[in-house]
């Protein structure tokens, strides 16, 4: 099946199953060295994407599930202005995630500030409750998100202002 | 190219009548709503046989939620996201508990409330839960079967055993869920329903009472590999019962629950059997204290 989609930023068609899951396509043909081919059953979340801007387990999702649509990895993501905000947040709460889980982690905090600069801690946790690398506690979690998003927050009324 | 290394078609209906009229033209094809049980599966990818996949992704009218003064009409690939965000406040706590507990956003913003229902093999979250409402579910088979449309209850979609009931030309397109007022609501995931179905119980509770009795009663437990437990002597032994409950009282209903437990299944484990005497006891307690702090 002829697979026509935009892979940061880049429009690519590749010929694969089509039920091929989005995580093998971006490892095997897109080359993406980000993802961590845990354990392919949306149990350890350490191969999160952003698809049309919204966190997604690749491993759940099917190739063809993705025709036409727009996949961000952190290997884009980590040029923006919203990774620098929650770089930036999580180094203020001095809750820096281990090298294995960053880029995931940094995408779903991604997900929860891009809709709530100031979420509920509730949400956080829940958000996270996925993953499952320990490396930091669920407060330094909350801090490092909360942070993230007071960083995100006075950028977006920065921009707004001028 | 041999069938076994054949890429799956994917059908996309955008309609009803055309998903129902490929439904029956192709009843062994694989259902697809928001996948992440079937690509949770060890054998999903590859697959060794050839199989088609009909995705109901763009059928507009099975996401459809719409709601009446008397009930919560929901499409079947409504996703779990959508429906916490519409029925943020009218959905039963028991419903809503449970539907938060399905997992995080990134699960819950792919996963149905059809598919939640439908996994075969698995009874998840919802099944146990809305069973103890007035739940009805819509079924729609093609025209050839001389059948369009049936409203079933909920139960009556499940064997004893835990098996589906859905025959092989229908799709399940809509769930409704009629409001009913209960003041003492809970549910309760003991261990991980989806990562290890043998160890893990599903306790949902539905009761209404006045500080001196409790008049309504319902309980199941769902039990993931084996199906769903309810037991209408043990119902009708807290119905009516004078509050709070006696410690005398509390152990022979425990005594009741243990007795239909072995009864209702040998393959229960005794971590499964444990967990949901702990937590039929713990909610017995807890309903006596609600009733003391009324």
């Amino acid at each position: 099946m002829n697979i026509t989609c935009t892979i940061n930023g880049k429009q690519a068609v590749y010929q694969v199953s089509s039920d091929m899951p989005l995580l093998d396509l971006l490892i095997d043909n897109a080359h993406i060295t980000s993802l961590r081919p845990g354990c392919r059953k949306g149990h350890c979340g350490s191969c999160i994407v952003l698809i049309d801007d919204r966190p997604a387990l690749s491993c759940l999702v099917p190739v063809f599930d993705i025709r036409g649509r727009d996949i961000i990895t952190f290997e884009r993501f980590q040029r923006t202005r919203d990774s620098t905000d929650i770089r930036k947040g999580f180094e203020q709460a001095e809750a820096v995630p281990c090298s294995y889980c960053y880029p995931s982690k940094t995408l779903i905090t991604h997900g929860i500030i891009s809709r709530n600069v100031n979420p509920e801690p509730d949400e956080i946790l829940a958000a996270f409750a996925l993953h499952a690398c320990t490396c930091l506690e669920p407060d330094q979690v909350v801090r490092g998100v909360l942070q993230a998003g007071s960083y995100r927050g006075r950028r977006r009324k920065y921009a707004r202002s001028k | 190219m041999p069938a076994v290394n054949r890429s799956p078609v994917v059908y996309t209906p955008s309609t009803v009548s055309e998903l129902l009229e490929l439904r029956t033209r192709m009843p062994q094809a694989t259902i697809w709503a928001g996948g992440t049980a079937l690509m949770s599966r060890y054998y999903f990818y590859p697959y060794p046989l050839s199989r088609d996949i009909i995705s109901l992704g763009k059928v507009a009218e099975l996401s459809r939620i719409t709601r009446t003064e008397r009930y919560l009409d929901i499409g079947s690939t409504a996703t779990i996201e959508q429906i916490l965000t519409v029925g943020h406040h009218i959905l039963p706590p028991l419903l809503a508990r449970a539907l938060r507990q399905i997992g995080p956003p990134t699960l819950t913003s792919r996963a149905t409330i059809g598919g939640n229902l439908c996994i075969p093999d698995l009874r998840l979250n919802l099944s146990a839960s809305l069973s103890l409402f007035q739940v009805q579910v819509e079924l729609r088979g093609g025209k050839r079967f001389g059948q369009q449309s049936r409203w079933i209850p909920l139960n009556r979609l499940y064997q004893k055993e835990g098996g589906l009931l859905i025959q092989d030309h229908e799709v399940l397109t809509r769930i409704r869920i009629t409001f009913d007022e209960g003041d003492f609501q809970q549910f309760q995931q003991i261990g991980f329903p989806y990562r290890y179905p043998e160890e893990a119980v599903l306790f949902s509770l539905f009761a209404r009472h006045s500080q001196s009795s409790v008049s309504d009663y319902r309980l199941a437990f769902t039990f993931p590999r084996i199906g769903i437990f309810r037991d209408r002597d043990i119902e009708s032994a807290v119905t009516n019962q004078s509050l709070p409950l006696m410690h005398g009282d509390i152990a022979e209903i425990s005594d009741l629950l243990r007795r239909s437990l072995h009864h209702f299944s040998s393959r229960i484990a005794p971590i499964q059997y444990a967990r949901s005497i702990r937590a039929f006891e713990r909610s017995l307690t807890l309903l006596n204290t609600r009733s003391v702090s009324r």
